[in-house]
């Protein structure tokens, strides 16, 4: 039957049916959350892989947020409170990454993100980490392949991770932080 | 009430488990009592593998990744896990000798004692090798999070924390924390909130009892 063959084979679906699957995708997600009150998801919301949001937190995601598909891991939204909150910008494009709350995680409008973990505790038991902190990031901020936020982590505007970085602290906008834990390299963008 | 379904589900399923791989592994896999499954695992190779009474075994806290057991080289290689430890996502692959001793917490880390191919001509690199394996040792109560990597010769002390993506190549003192490649002690190293909730309450004008209005 054709029919199963492309639904197997990857390589026989053109970029068209995708990218459309993917908004259908999206909208079938925001539909089965608008009834609840933790999750807020705004408009054009873009599935194209895997994605789940789990734990009793608040989660934000803004308008036309886009979550690709990688090939390594599936992107998840893990709060482990009732309490944390998890927002994420307008227009921002996620893939496999992997979010972990205790507290507080706010990504900025624009954020690009590949394969990073995100996470304001250490350990994914709050017994464990008994003071979970805060990650911010601003706005267009390019998260790197594999790179880490840690708690504590603070990513000014436009900054760009490197990729494989472990970011604990507060890097500038406008900056290129590499490295774990991760320094900040001065001369790139002045 | 649903706690403690799952917990009876993964009661079920590591019991399960147990006798499986005993069973298949003609007796070189040895899981003592009390064994809970909320995910499952894999075993590879001819080693033995020891693990000690109540250990927990899950996913990772994302769902991704599943605890991986290999031993490889020889059947002298061998993995020892302790009683009550959790491993989560954990991979470890042994090549000599890699102990984890009770208690401890190791989220979906790496945990290698060996490099597994030897340096030099492509032809000698392509082949498995454990002759450079150094034992691993990770200590009473160790906390090791996720995307860290343990590597040969590594030793991890009693309640010592390794943060997440830290990569650990010698030791790890006893109690204390250490972050960064390679890993180093981080400089808080008495338990406590960490350096940047405490400069916030500093500059709080609310809270500082120094400042004197004006």
């Amino acid at each position: 039957m054709p029919w199963r063959g492309f639904l197997k084979d990857p390589l026989s679906y053109s970029w068209v049916p995708q990218y459309l699957t993917g908004y259908l995708r999206g909208a079938v997600i925001r539909a089965r959350y608008a009834l609840d009150r933790r999750v807020e998801i705004g408009s054009g919301f873009v599935v194209e892989g895997p994605f789940k949001i789990c734990g009793e937190g608040r989660v934000r995601i803004g308008h036309g947020v886009k979550v690709r598909r990688s090939n390594t891991y599936p992107v998840c939204i893990r709060t482990l409170a009732p309490d944390a909150q998890v927002t994420i910008g307008d227009g921002s494009e996620l893939g496999g990454v992997q979010i972990l709350c205790g507290k507080e995680v706010i990504l900025g409008e624009r954020t690009l993100a590949a394969n990073c973990r995100i996470q304001d505790t250490d350990f994914a038991n709050l017994e464990l980490d008994k003071w979970p902190g805060s990650v911010r990031t601003g706005k267009g901020v390019w998260l790197g392949l594999t790179s880490i936020l840690l708690k504590g982590a603070e990513v000014g505007d436009w900054a760009i991770v490197a990729a494989g970085s472990v970011v604990e602290r507060a890097v500038e906008g406008l900056a290129l932080a590499m490295g774990n834990p991760a320094r900040p390299i001065r001369g790139v963008f002045s | 009430m649903s706690s403690t379904w799952r917990d009876l589900v993964a009661r079920a399923r590591g019991e399960w488990i147990r006798w499986k791989l005993y069973a298949r592994s003609l007796g070189r896999v040895q899981i003592g009592s009390g064994f809970r499954a909320f995910g499952p695992v894999e075993v590879i190779g001819q080693g033995r593998i020891t693990i000690g009474r109540n250990v927990t075994v899950d996913r990772d806290p994302f769902g991704a990744r599943a605890v991986s057991l290999q031993t490889q080289g020889s059947r002298d290689a061998q993995i020892e896990i302790g009683d009550e430890v959790s491993l989560l996502g954990t991979h470890i692959s042994c090549g000599q000798r890699v102990v984890v001793q009770r208690k401890a917490w190791i989220e979906d880390a790496r945990i290698m004692d060996s490099d597994f191919h030897e340096t030099g001509a492509s032809s000698e690199r392509k082949t498995l090798s454990v002759a450079s394996a150094v034992e691993v040792t990770i200590g009473e109560g160790a906390m090791i999070a996720g995307r860290a990597m343990v590597l040969k010769g590594a030793k991890i002390g009693a309640g010592a924390t390794v943060r997440p993506g830290s990569i650990v190549l010698r030791e790890a003192p006893d109690f204390l924390t250490v972050v960064g490649y390679p890993a180093r002690v981080e400089r808080v190293a008495v338990p406590g909130p960490p350096l940047a909730a405490t400069a916030g309450e500093k500059r709080d004008p609310a809270n500082n009892k120094d400042s004197k209005p004006k």
